[in-house]
């Protein structure tokens, strides 16, 4: 079988649900809305810098800049709806047995592997292709007088939105296949994702501030999966007010070229347990 | 013949409980083979490793010795119903075929074909979450129909179905059967083995107790009932000891009760017995009951 059949057969098993369309409209829906209220309020965004006033927000709503507050906009989109689609892409299939149904029409485990990582590039893909329209569409309304080579979006930037997608998708996936109940695994999702790590992270964080080791581990503790994936397309305002006000950083993190090499490293670990869940798994 | 499937030292363990127990098995084409066992004892288990669902503690199998391209992924070739039926409950019968139709890589599958055997035509259009458990017996079969495989697993395929609904599948079943398709049913209702399968292997206790031809397994000879009068009651003990048409007897509320060997008669024992002066009073041929047999080889 080629990509093409995994592909058709995917969306022959989600197109026609209901929850799966509910979730990809949601998708589009927050997504929009996300990017406007961003607009809406970053535009009259100030910031006391030494009894000056500064707009650190003027120029983060016209091409180039205004692709990253969007890749910012819809990374929340990505942490939850799209991991969400993660979870309920397995669960769905684990409750009606549809997974060990597809394994006695025939497919083997490798194609089933093959099936569903296709699906999710695939919804990787369009959700990316969505942020390219908000981008284009939020920039080309914001700006005036721009080169036109800076309204394209910067290949970084889309090829970091496409990994932070699968990322989430995966974690969700994983979730769901470890976890096998939609509800349970869901929630096993979100707490960790919205709550546990970042608790996990405060706490060592601050245990480590007065240790001779902190910078060491600090660092360390940015190589959590969520801190990575959310790195990806990280909040851009601090960077630009940074900028502005002359300084480089105010946390110590990871550079970009970390950024990338460890969230590959978490997509291929993620796609690893993935299959070998698929393969040893008895359904 | 060729051989369809070959089984060997299968074994399944599920922490302590060891839920087969070194099976070995061999099913030719074109045989209707039944595996036939008390609830538990296996059979499900072992057609789920067969068809790669769960995996074997230890044991091989092949399907379609000889034959490279289909035993490389032999369940394109075969059609299932394991347990209970398994489809996208959003989806109608013609969509959860076309997914089916998809997996084995059938192009333009006859659906109304299917679809008409199995008595769904009307019902085509509606979510597989409204048919009744009759109706979705029946689309799985529709189901392991698509792609016209070589063999088909149907287990316990009348499994909670009402006395109608186990007619109907019956009779979808015996109308597959003529097509000369190599079938495997696995059962604990030994007139449905009896009535639809040519070969069985009981299993108990995921262990093979006996395998072969129905006839063979499942003894048709009938029981014979004997007496006589008290005078020539040790007579008649003494005959059905020694007699060459016996192959079994017991002794059951003054009556002997007989198994005679393959190809003798009651008729034949009654004029042996008169040569030797032993004048029967009562002699009744029974059918033998197939759960007795049954029981009989698991006790």
């Amino acid at each position: 079988m080629n990509p093409m059949h995994f592909l058709k057969l995917e969306w022959q098993k989600f197109s026609p649900n209901t929850t799966f369309r509910i979730l990809s409209v949601l998708y589009v829906v927050f997504f929009g809305l996300g990017v406007w209220l961003a607009f809406l309020i970053g535009r009259n965004l100030e910031i006391d810098n030494n009894g000056e006033m500064i707009r650190p927000a003027a120029d983060l709503f016209t091409f180039p800049r205004s692709w990253e507050l969007v890749a910012y906009a819809g990374s929340w989109m990505n942490m939850i709806l799209l991991g969400f689609t993660g979870v309920f892409m397995v669960t769905l299939e684990l409750s009606n047995r549809t997974l060990r149904q597809n394994i006695i029409s025939g497919l083997n485990r490798w194609d089933l592997f093959l099936c569903k990582f296709t699906g999710l590039i695939a919804i990787s893909a369009l959700a990316t292709l969505c942020y390219l329209f908000f981008g284009a569409l939020a920039g080309f309304s914001e700006s005036s007088n721009y080169n036109p080579a800076a309204a394209l979006p910067p290949a970084g930037t889309v090829v970091c939105y496409f990994l932070q997608c699968l990322g989430y998708l995966l974690m969700g996936t994983l979730s769901g296949l470890y976890i096998r109940q939609t509800a349970l695994a869901t929630l096993a999702y979100l707490a960790y994702v919205l709550f546990i790590e970042r608790i996990f992270y405060w706490i060592l964080y601050l245990s480590l501030v007065k240790s001779s080791v902190f910078p060491v581990l600090a660092d360390i503790l940015l190589l959590l999966p969520n801190k990575v994936l959310s790195a990806l397309a990280p909040f851009p305002v601090p960077q630009m007010a940074l900028q502005m006000t002359g300084q480089q950083k105010i946390f110590e993190g990871l550079s970009e070229a970390g950024v990338w090499i460890a969230a590959l490293a978490y997509i291929v670990l993620f796609t690893f347990l993935f299959f070998r869940r698929l393969r040893k798994a008895d359904f | 013949m060729p051989s369809i499937l070959s089984v060997q030292q299968l074994t399944k363990n599920y922490g302590s409980l060891t839920a087969l127990n070194g099976l070995d098995l061999s099913i030719e084409a074109g045989q209707v083979f039944g595996l036939l066992g008390p609830n538990g004892s296996g059979k499900t288990t072992m057609l789920a490793i067969l068809l790669d669902v769960i995996h074997a503690s230890a044991g091989t199998y092949t399907w379609f010795e000889g034959r490279p391209e289909a035993s490389a992924n032999p369940r394109r070739y075969i059609g299932a119903l394991l347990e209970t039926p398994n489809f996208y409950p959003y989806l109608n019968a013609d969509q959860n075929l076309s997914i089916i139709a998809s997996i084995k890589q059938v192009k333009n599958p006859p659906l109304d074909a299917l679809l008409d055997l199995v008595q769904l035509k009307e019902r085509r259009r509606s979510p597989f979450r409204t048919y009744s458990l009759g109706m979705k017996q029946r689309l799985a079969l529709a189901a392991c129909l698509v792609g016209d495989p070589e063999v088909l697993i149907l287990d316990e395929p009348t499994n909670g179905l009402d006395p109608q609904g186990m007619i109907e599948v019956r009779n979808i079943i015996k109308k597959i059967a003529t097509q000369g398709k190599t079938i495997i049913l696995a059962s604990h209702m030994l007139d449905e083995v009896e009535k639809i399968c040519s070969h069985v292997a009981i299993i108990k206790n995921g262990k093979r107790l006996a395998t072969g031809a129905v006839g063979s397994i499942l003894n048709k000879q009938p029981t014979v009932e004997v007496s006589c009068l008290p005078p020539e009651f040790d007579k008649l003990r003494t005959f059905l000891a020694t007699c060459r048409l016996v192959e079994k007897s017991s002794y059951e509320n003054t009556r002997f009760v007989l198994e005679l060997k393959p190809e003798h008669s009651a008729a034949e024992l009654n004029r042996l017995a008169f040569e030797q002066g032993i004048t029967l009073n009562h002699l009744v041929t029974k059918a033998r009951s197939l759960e007795l047999e049954f029981l009989e080889i698991t006790r």
